[in-house]
């Protein structure tokens, strides 16, 4: 929405309209007009979505090693096998940013922000998506994380709030306003009125001050502007009627799930992200299966244990067991939801995975030290927006200094991989580079990211 | 495992510390000359780095990420190179280094955050929210629902820092939405009378228990029903606590407000098991256990002496609330599955009779095997509205007839409540517009009103403390003078009372030292008590990362909540009879409810509730260090963390933070199920070997150990529980040196160092209120006011109370 906020005739013209005293009377005005309609659907809208994984991952039974178009799935992966064609697992990625600061990784994931008491965090990147895809869809962006906080920071390093039901999820994307669109307009109606009051006081105040450093003066005008601008919008989108949603959807998506049984949750999840693409209600969707401190137990696969206990697995056998369990049942779900993305028809009939990208992964490698290099990372879908997958993309493999996997007699990495994952041997080989790639796919028109300093061909 | 991501997350933690820094030649120099200059000199520019062009201003803070690079690679041993022919840094000599580099970047960067241009702005927390709301419109508003207002960014523990409080768009319509529920509050509860409602054990049951009547007249049992309310994993079949229907059937939102409720029970307590605690709450939707706890008792009257609990909440209506009985020992499978709510019980010496087929609850002696709650009766009586919070509502609308000119004057008047200080009219043009407008779209004049009130609650002088004009001056004027001790210590806006002092220029010499011995005195300065040790002792890490239900089994929820209040008890007792400092660190008392006192093995007390109990030397408790809540807050959940710790004692207790740890260290790998099993203190053992590592560590680790007696959830022990490995478990070794030499054998050697070091817990204390006080980091430009106040402080024993008042009047405060 920043695009819309940067042109700053656009509230200009709006207060000149308004001392004419067509004080509602926007609609027209072609910035304003939702774009989906005079986008006919020629060109197929593009979509992103990341998916977050707490706590790393097992790294012994996850790292595929072998690297190009004939890699072999690692155990934790193989869930993924049917969709090879469609999916690019990618090794040796980090972010320098979040190095050493172990649980808070989660905060730069999706940022490649610095973390530490006084560095202020970046935006993500599915903001940065938003930015171009809110002025086509009802919701600029869908932050969803079952518990502890979304992946989603604003452009003033703000954390974004988190949906964690599925019916509070539904009820974002498809209810119908309370006591009807009258009573929704005037609500509305009151609400750009008594902010746009809140910034012609601040204005005043501004212009008093002239050039001066205005501090969290500045955060107040730009967030109360844009959300006079979205209470607009919301106003403009009343007029078009709500997506139709089979009552067979509705009913699957529209109820509240236990924690306890987390495969349904997760997956009843994944099933309203695609209702949601469908019916291009949005663009940009971010999911966190849970917080690093506590994502779900899985009991239907025996996992009594909290994601972070077991990550911490002190070396014993069992728990490690447990750990590489959880990983292969939490890809098996993203495996769903890419599933659905393919059986699931676009506008122009296409799969709707060809317009999706997704990113699954985690800022942690290895959980039990902390380790926070060479990420676990797949990048799955969108290729109608030109991207190639059937490789295994090895950035550790591009390193001068990589002495090739450790593997123990048995044929095994052995915990000297441990190593890899802690400390990065490609140091070039930065996560920003990957969103990059991302953001530009979206069609966002940057040439840096976070602290990219290329971008990743694929 | 001696990992060391785990070092980084506390470090990342920065407190800052007064002491230590400035000076000339800073030592970071010399280390440059003597092992850096020769490659990254005017001779050499290796990697494009010449020291001697770096900026020195720290405060602009130009060239700070090559500075905190060069610390980071000399921190971690990258640098100098290993093949460097010349003599390798010493320990003391990195030590130096880090110490005097880290001290250099972290004042300038706390004075780039505390920078203040020329109108500052505070936002309030959430908290604050909360009671500006209910001291200006008598409105309770819980703005940490689901769905209400985001959740502070906390510094160091500290909610109210300004720089962190940051604001989005999510916040503004967070901030709407919010106004609007207050308003609706406010302008709903005329005309709705108080009801009261009681419900006896038998109306309880189903179809008002006529059948468990008729089976006991039946049998000529005289005892009369009681329900009993059992640990098991109730999901929405728990026994009903309150129902909306119960207050009538025209009851809707409208009756929303504060009830008092009143409950008539006993309970039974296993030998050697938990108390019984009852919690009344709202039951999570579609997941078993409660959402929200409303309420907590601990029933510890006796089965044949039920005593009457009372206690009060507020209740959005309508509510469907349940009760649950939180205990480790849950009753659970077949046993469960046979309890029925219909299911008869009068007493434990007639379970035989009124339910044969019942399980078994009690042994042959009558003694309980679970932890249970036996209720007579609950009664309810609400919606309360105080004479209080009524006089705030008064005259908030104008009358329907108000000319312009009385409207405008009626909205003037409340604004300067909402802004906390003399308001003009021209500042409220805006919102009169948006009134004028919304009467022009037809709307009744209390409709349109409430716009206008809604826009003053948005406004930024509402959600934020305004500090400054357009032209820069160096003290507050009375209005924020006002302000900032209300919210130092009411956590809310200054009361008519002060607004009229400040008016009248009085807030200072004697008036202003009588109004801050009334706000001292007054209740509401028992948020204080409720705000700043929850902050300061960083709390809301209590239970972040929950323990390991396996080898901490009796860790449950009323646990954790008793654990987390403690210190906050704790320090209310300290300053009701402000009593010195040195109670933080040591003191034979604590203050302790019936769980507590069964977790810390101490005799079960008299009276429900928190209470202040004695401690001898062998329960291993006293002062704050040693309390439950402290060293599982330190802990991950798993295992003890001595670095946490350390850190976490040398931020709170010093106000010192060591320098962050160097991001990329090498992993360190878990061992092998064969290798003999080690304590985390040997592990770590390899911080003292290495000289890079060694060169912080030696000053932060032994500060943890102390505390190994204590496990992850702060239990006493004396082996360390290893999970893998082979052998005995290790015996724990809590004896260490501080950086200074002097030796202590264990935690209480260390609290007996820590009171000989008054003087510097006192002054970090100090530091503590006033980062609290100010909202902002404290800089260099402090140091002359904070040493006012500690030179006060201490002529007044370092009691508590007194510093706080110290704090309070002190020049300091009364600065911008």
């Amino acid at each position: 929405m920043a695009n819309y906020l940067s042109q700053s005739w656009l509230i200009d013209r709006r207060h000149a309209l308004r001392a004419m005293g067509a004080l509602i009377s926007l609609p027209l005005l072609e910035c304003m007009l939702p774009l989906r309609a005079s986008e006919k659907m020629t060109v197929a809208p593009r979509r992103s979505a990341f998916i977050y994984l707490a706590n790393g991952v097992h790294s012994l039974n996850y790292q595929i090693t072998k690297d190009g178009p004939d890699y072999q799935f690692s155990r934790s992966l193989r869930p993924l096998e049917k969709h090879r064609q469609s999916i690019t697992p990618i090794s040796g990625l980090y972010h320098a940013g979040s190095l050493g600061h172990h649980h808070e990784c989660i905060n730069a994931w999706l940022t490649g922000g610095k973390l530490g008491p006084t560095d202020r965090n970046t935006i993500s990147v599915d903001q940065k998506m938003a930015e171009i895809t809110a002025q086509h869809t009802r919701t600029s962006s869908m932050e969803i994380a079952l518990n502890q906080e979304s992946l989603a920071w604003t452009a003033d390093g703000v954390r974004l709030p988190a949906m964690r039901r599925c019916s509070e999820i539904f009820a974002s994307l498809f209810e119908e306003p309370k006591n009807g669109k009258s009573a929704r307009r005037r609500e509305l109606r009151q609400k750009s009125s008594v902010l746009d009051a809140n910034l012609a006081e601040v204005r005043r105040l501004e212009q008093k001050m002239g050039a001066e450093d205005k501090g969290r003066m500045d955060q107040y005008l730009t967030s109360v502007r844009e959300a006079e601008i979205r209470t607009r919008r919301a106003d403009i989108w009343l007029d078009t009627p709500l997506p139709k949603i089979s009552e067979a959807d509705r009913k699957r998506t529209n109820r509240d799930i236990e924690p306890t049984k987390a495969g349904d949750y997760f997956r009843t999840v994944y099933d309203l992200m695609v209702l949601a693409f469908q019916t291009d209600t949005t663009r940009v969707a971010t999911f966190s299966l849970g917080g690093e401190g506590a994502a779900f137990a899985i009991p239907e696969i025996g996992i009594t244990e909290s994601r972070h206990q077991l990550s911490h697995h002190g070396g014993d056998p069992g728990y490690i067991e447990k750990l590489t369990n959880y990983d292969t049942f939490a890809i098996e779900q993203f495996s769903y939801f890419l599933t659905r993305l393919a059986e699931t028809k676009d506008f122009g009939g296409r799969p709707l995975l060809d317009s999706t990208m997704s990113l699954f992964g985690s800022g942690m490698t290895y959980g039990h030290g902390h380790g926070n290099a060479n990420l676990p990372l797949v990048l799955a879908g969108g290729k109608a927006l030109g991207l190639r997958h059937g490789t295994h993309l090895d950035f550790n493999r591009k390193a001068t200094n990589f002495k090739g996997y450790t593997f123990g007699q048995d044929g095994a990495l052995t915990t000297e991989h441990y190593q890899l994952c802690s400390r990065p041997v490609n140091t070039d080989a930065h996560m920003s580079n990957l969103l990059l790639l991302m953001a530009q796919r979206m069609g966002v028109e940057i040439d840096r990211f976070g602290d990219s300093n290329k971008v990743v061909t694929l | 495992m001696p990992s060391p991501g785990y070092l980084s997350s506390a470090f990342a933690l920065f407190a800052l510390s007064l002491n230590g820094m400035a000076g000339a030649a800073e030592p970071y120099e010399a280390f440059i000359q003597k092992h850096c200059a020769r490659c990254h000199g005017p001779e050499k520019e290796k990697g494009d780095l010449r020291f001697d062009k770096l900026s020195r201003d720290f405060k602009l803070g130009t060239d700070t990420h090559h500075w905190a690079e060069a610390m980071e690679q000399v921190n971690s041993g990258e640098m100098p190179p290993k093949k460097d022919k010349e003599p390798k840094p010493t320990q003391a000599e990195i030590a130096a280094f880090v110490t005097s580099l880290d001290g250099a970047l972290k004042e300038g960067r706390a004075s780039r955050q505390a920078a203040r241009p020329a109108v500052a702005h505070y936002r309030l927390s959430r908290q604050e929210y909360q009671n500006t709301v209910y001291d200006l419109l008598g409105v309770r508003y819980d703005p940490t629902k689901q769905g209400e207002l985001n959740e502070d960014t906390r510094r160091h523990g500290f909610e109210r820092i300004g720089s962190e409080l940051s604001l989005s768009p999510s916040h503004v319509d967070r901030y709407y939405r919010a106004a609007g529920v207050v308003l609706d509050r406010a302008f709903a509860t005329a005309g709705v009378e108080t009801r009261k409602v009681r419900k006896t054990a038998k109306e309880l049951l189903p179809e008002g228990g006529k059948w468990q009547q008729e089976v006991l007249d039946r049998f000529g049992i005289k005892r009369s029903l009681r329900s009993f309310i059992y640990p098991g994993a109730y999901t929405l079949n728990g026994p009903v606590a309150f129902s909306t229907g119960w207050l009538g059937k025209d009851v809707g939102p409208e009756h929303s407000g504060l009830y008092k409720v009143r409950i008539k029970a006993s309970g039974i307590r296993p030998p050697g098991g938990q108390p019984a605690h009852l919690a009344i709450g709202i039951p999570a939707e579609g997941e078993s256990g409660m959402a929200i706890r409303l309420l907590g008792l601990d029933i510890t009257a006796p089965e044949d002496h039920p005593e009457v609990y009372e206690s009060q909440m507020y209740l959005d209506l309508p509510a469907n609330l349940r009760f649950s009985l939180e205990a480790t020992r849950q009753i659970s499978g077949t046993h469960f599955n046979r309890l029925r709510p219909s299911t008869i019980f009068t007493h434990s010496s007639e379970t035989m009779l009124t339910a044969p087929a019942f399980p078994q609850l009690f042994d042959d002696k009558g003694n309980g095997l679970y932890s249970l709650a036996l209720l007579d009766w609950i009664e309810w009586e609400g919606p309360i509205l105080t004479e209080t919070e009524k006089a705030c509502r008064k005259g908030l609308l104008p009358p329907d007839d108000a000319t312009p000119e009385a409207v405008a004057e009626h909205l003037r008047r409340f604004a300067e409540r909402a802004w906390r200080r003399p308001v003009k009219p021209e500042e409220l043009g805006q919102y009169l517009q948006s009134y004028q407008a919304e009467r022009k779209a037809g709307e009744k004049l209390a409709d349109a009103y409430r716009v206008a009130l809604r826009g003053v609650l948005t406004s930024r002088h509402f959600i934020y403390l305004v500090e400054g004009d357009e032209v820069a001056r160096e003290r507050l004027t009375q209005p924020e003078l006002a302000s900032r001790l209300s919210y130092f210590l009411w956590s809310s806006m200054p009361d008519d009372g002060l607004l009229a002092a400040a008016k009248a220029g009085g807030l200072s010499g004697e008036v202003l030292t009588k109004e801050v011995e009334r706000m001292l005195a007054d209740g509401k300065a028992g948020r204080f008590v409720d705000d700043f040790p929850r902050q300061w002792l960083q709390l809301h890490r209590v239970g972040m990362f929950p323990p390991d239900r396996k080898l901490y089994p009796n860790y449950e929820h009323w646990l954790e909540a008793s654990l987390k209040a403690e210190p906050v008890e704790f320090f209310r007792e300290v300053f009701a009879k402000n009593l010195t400092v040195d109670a933080f660190i040591d003191s034979d008392w604590t203050m302790a409810n019936a769980r507590l006192c069964e977790f810390y093995g101490l005799p079960e007390p008299k009276a429900s509730g928190f209470q202040r109990v004695s401690l001898r030397s062998e329960d291993h408790r006293g002062g704050l260090l040693t309390m439950g809540a402290v060293l599982g807050l330190t802990s991950d959940g798993t295992r003890h963390r001595p670095i946490h710790r350390g850190v976490w004692l040398s931020e709170t207790i010093f106000g010192k933070t060591p320098p962050p740890p160097p991001a990329n260290v090498p992993a360190i790998e878990p061992p092998t199920p064969q290798s003999p099993k080690a304590s985390l203190r040997d592990k770590l053992a390899a911080h003292s070997q290495n000289p890079n590592c060694a060169a912080c560590h030696a000053k932060i680790d032994p500060l943890g150990f102390a505390w190994d007696n204590y496990d992850a959830i702060g239990q006493w022990r004396s082996v360390e529980k290893v999970p893998a490995g082979i052998g005995a478990d290790p015996t724990i070794n809590p004896a260490g040196e501080l950086p200074d030499g002097r030796a202590f054998k264990d935690s209480a050697g260390f609290k007996q160092l820590l009171l000989a070091d008054r003087d510097a817990v006192a002054k970090a204390f100090v530091e503590h209120l006033c980062t609290y006080a100010l909202r902002r980091v404290l800089t260099f430009d402090d140091k002359e006011g904070i040493d006012a106040i500690v030179t006060e402080a201490k002529r007044h024993d370092y009691r508590v109370k007194d510093i706080v008042k110290a704090v309070a009047v002190s020049e300091l405060l009364r600065k911008r």
